[in-house]
């Protein structure tokens, strides 16, 4: 594996795969990618990506279920998690920040927002 | 004639018969003429006496027609003519002028009960009129939930409950405690609360709680609609629908262009690109726009509520502790009712997988209001706590949707956490719009300063004064709320109520409230316990003219307070300032207090209201603490009277013993 960030998208929408994982890897990055809750919590724990983000409304686990569970791992304590989802009321972004969400997307979004976002994540958590 | 003396007479005239045949046979078989003399006269008289006897018993054959014409008088027909000449002149006029008499006492009687009646009739048969015309439902109940009135709407709606019945308890159709919740939190100045009831019989609705005066008597307003959430959701789907279409046939016929030919020239390709481009954006802004629409269209019905209200309230039916860290003065635009529901309900489940529910708590979140559940155990892991979020909840009279639609549907979320020993589950509600429009929750704030005024019972008591039985005063109870504590450094009244009472009762009808204007600012620590705003006191009257209408209000009657040395002193000083008489003499329920419970030290107005089994409601308005503080004198009269306390003058004399009892405590 290269210096290159790994980054693990999750997302049950393959027509929003299609174009984050080609501009992610454009990007430089490596992707990793998981088709539901359950893929998602097992991948990162065996690939440890530097950064997740993760969809709400999957099958299987939901996407604060699987940042509740990578949080109360010590391993993810400091992982940047961007929850990417169409639930845009206040009340769900509070919930994601208290679930341990780094960052909270309501889509639809700007790709090119959202790239620097992440960018912008991965150089905070490498820290100076 | 009576029985006995009937008896009598048919015994003597007996007698007289075997005296005749006795007195006959003498004098047929007796040769001395003496003896025959003697009998002859025995005879005569005997035979007098049974002619007397047979008259006597002889009735008139006009007795029975006058008789059954008396009784046809007295019931059916008044206006039956008795047409016997037999009937003597003399007892004709007798009887004729009887029940002449009777029949106009009759119909003045008959006039005084329609006069009575026909107010309250006329009362009933408006209250009916506007029921029956109205085309939601309407339930009217006692405060105690006995059924006076319905219309046909309520009936229907409530159809598969079947039970609803005049006289009947409302409590056969919705359980006891979610009628109780509400009516608990009815705000005494007539506004109307609103929440969501479930009846026995499994049917959703949306209540709003309103009093209603029932003559002398308070009343509850139900007015029911039914509440389908999920058809409420639908139909908001149909109205942002249509548009969008439009916006996604643009887009596919688009995509499709692009895809299907690989050769088209660059320049319609771009231009392709940029309808694909523009047109995901205008359906992106739509969809803003939507969400705002839906974010103002709840589909619950909402109320502002105070948090430490609803934590109380969730305290006392999951019988769970109240953690005292929780925030003061914070308020929540909630659905009431399904929130204390849920959280009993959440304990319940807790119980079911042997964990320990610990205590309920309020705290704020990025400026959103939480309830936090705590547990205590190791039988829950985050999977049950997932798949319990995704459960409905509909048995105990509960809303049939999940605990996540519950709180969605109200423009909150929960989550859980769980960890090894334990965990929380959380309630994210939405905040009340402007919290600081509202009171300020009631048991967080603390209580005034105890307060007294020696000069209180200084009053000399003119002698009729002193006699007048307390039950029987006409008593004007009432309370302010001021600018601050220290009326001696400037502090004005701002807001005063009250209440009269009258023969031990509180008069509904007679209520006082007013705002008053003031120059001197609110000190944040009181407008902390009363809410009110400077800017809220901009249109109410000044301090004379809304005073001057308080003593109007309470002229001829005494003045009752709580801690009432406190107001006393601030009217006392307006009343100098504004030359206005203010009465000196006024009774403390603190100190009745102190006289009927000597043995306790607890005597604030919140304690008593407890141990008397007051209601507490709308706390730290004026109108509110006038209210629960007359319920507690109408209480505290009685237990006086045990005491041996009678009059006004006892009353005077036992509250200033007890006053030096609390200085020397």
């Amino acid at each position: 594996m290269s210096d290159a960030a790994t980054v693990l998208v999750a997302d049950d929408e393959d027509n929003i795969l299609v174009s984050l994982e080609f501009l992610l890897a454009r990007a430089g990055f490596n992707v990793l990618v998981a088709r539901d809750g359950e893929a998602a919590l097992e991948m990162a724990q065996q690939h440890h990506p530097d950064l997740l983000l993760l969809d709400v409304m999957m099958p299987k686990l939901d996407g604060f279920s699987v940042c509740q569970a990578l949080r109360a791992l010590p391993e993810f304590a400091h992982t940047p998690i961007v929850m990417l989802t169409a639930k845009g009321r206040d009340a769900d972004r509070v919930k994601g920040r208290a679930l341990g969400a780094t960052d909270y997307v309501i889509k639809p979004f700007s790709t090119r927002e959202l790239l620097t976002r992440v960018q912008g994540l991965l150089d905070q958590a490498k820290g100076p | 004639m009576t029985w006995g003396l009937s008896k009598l007479w048919r015994r003597s005239a007996l007698l007289c018969a075997v005296l005749v045949l006795v007195s006959a046979a003498i004098v047929i078989w007796q040769p001395r003429p003496f003896t025959a003399a003697l009998a002859a006269l025995n005879l005569f008289c005997s035979t007098g006496l049974l002619w007397l006897w047979a008259r006597s018993e002889r009735r008139p054959a006009w007795e029975p027609r006058l008789a059954h014409a008396v009784d046809l008088w007295c019931s059916a027909n008044p206006e039956h003519a008795l047409d016997d000449d037999r009937v003597p002149a003399g007892v004709r006029e007798a009887v004729e002028t009887l029940v002449g008499h009777m029949r106009q006492a009759g119909g003045q009687t008959a006039v005084a009960v329609a006069e009575a009646t026909s107010g309250h009739e006329q009362d009933r048969d408006l209250l009916r009129g506007l029921i029956e015309a109205r085309e939601g439902a309407l339930i009217v109940s006692t405060l105690d939930g006995r059924v006076l009135l319905y219309n046909a709407s309520a009936q229907q709606l409530l159809q598969e409950d079947g039970q609803l019945g005049l006289g009947r308890s409302l409590f056969i159709v919705f359980r006891r405690w979610a009628i109780s919740h509400f009516v608990g939190r009815l705000p005494s100045d007539g506004r109307r609360i609103q929440g969501v009831l479930v009846s026995r019989g499994g049917t959703v609705v949306r209540a709003r709680f309103s009093r209603l005066l029932l003559g002398q008597r308070e009343g509850l307003l139900l007015q029911l609609d039914s509440l389908d959430m999920q058809g409420q959701q639908a139909r908001w789907g149909a109205q942002w629908l249509e548009p969008q279409r439009a916006l996604l046939a643009n887009l596919q016929a688009a995509t499709e262009t692009l895809r299907d030919h690989p050769d088209l020239p660059v320049e319609q390709a771009r231009s392709l690109l940029e309808v694909v481009h523009t047109e995901a954006a205008k359906l992106g802004a739509g969809l803003a726009e939507v969400a705002d629409a839906l974010q103002g269209q709840q589909g619950l019905p909402l109320d502002d509520v105070a948090l430490g209200d609803l934590l109380r309230l969730m305290a006392d039916r999951a019988k769970l502790e109240l953690d005292p860290e929780s925030p003061a003065g914070l308020w929540v635009h909630a659905e009431s009712a399904s929130l204390v529901a849920l959280v009993s309900l959440a304990c319940r489940w807790m119980r079911a997988h042997q964990v320990q529910p610990l205590r309920v708590q309020g705290a704020q979140q990025e400026g959103h209001p939480v309830i936090r559940l705590h547990w205590a155990g190791q039988n829950i892991d985050a999977a049950e706590a997932r798949s319990w979020q995704h459960t409905p909840v509909n048995d105990d009279g509960q809303t049939p949707w999940t605990p996540e639609q519950l709180l969605e549907w109200q423009g909150g979320t929960i989550w859980i956490d769980t960890h090894r020993d334990g965990g929380v589950i959380h309630l994210l509600l939405q905040p009340a719009a402007a919290p600081d429009q509202n009171l300020s929750a009631a048991t967080e704030l603390p209580a005034r300063p105890e307060y007294f005024d020696f000069g209180l019972f200084d009053q000399a008591l003119d002698r009729e004064q002193q006699d007048q039985p307390l039950e029987r005063l006409a008593l004007t109870v009432f309370d302010t709320e001021t600018t601050g504590l220290h009326p001696g450094q400037g502090d004005e009244i701002i807001s005063i109520g009250a209440i009269r009472v009258l023969n031990g009762r509180l008069i509904g009808q007679e209520l006082f409230e007013s705002l008053v204007r003031t120059a001197r600012p609110i000190h944040p620590e009181s407008q902390k316990i009363h809410g009110i705003r400077a800017e809220m006191l901009a249109d109410a009257p000044g301090q004379a003219d809304a005073l001057g209408r308080f003593l109007q209000f309470a002229d001829n009657s005494i003045l009752v307070g709580h801690n009432v040395a406190f107001d006393m002193r601030f009217l006392d000083l307006a009343g100098k300032r504004h030359q206005l008489r203010i009465p000196q003499l006024a009774l403390d329920t603190l100190l009745l207090s102190a006289v009927v419970y000597p043995e306790r030290d607890q005597h604030s107005l919140e304690a008593i209201a407890e141990r008397l089994g007051v209601t507490v409601l709308g706390r730290h308005t004026s109108l509110g603490d006038a209210l629960v503080t007359a319920e507690v004198l109408c209480r505290l009269l009685p237990l006086l009277q045990q005491k041996g306390i009678r009059t006004l003058g006892e009353a005077m004399a036992a509250s200033r013993e007890s006053w030096y009892a609390r200085l020397a405590y």
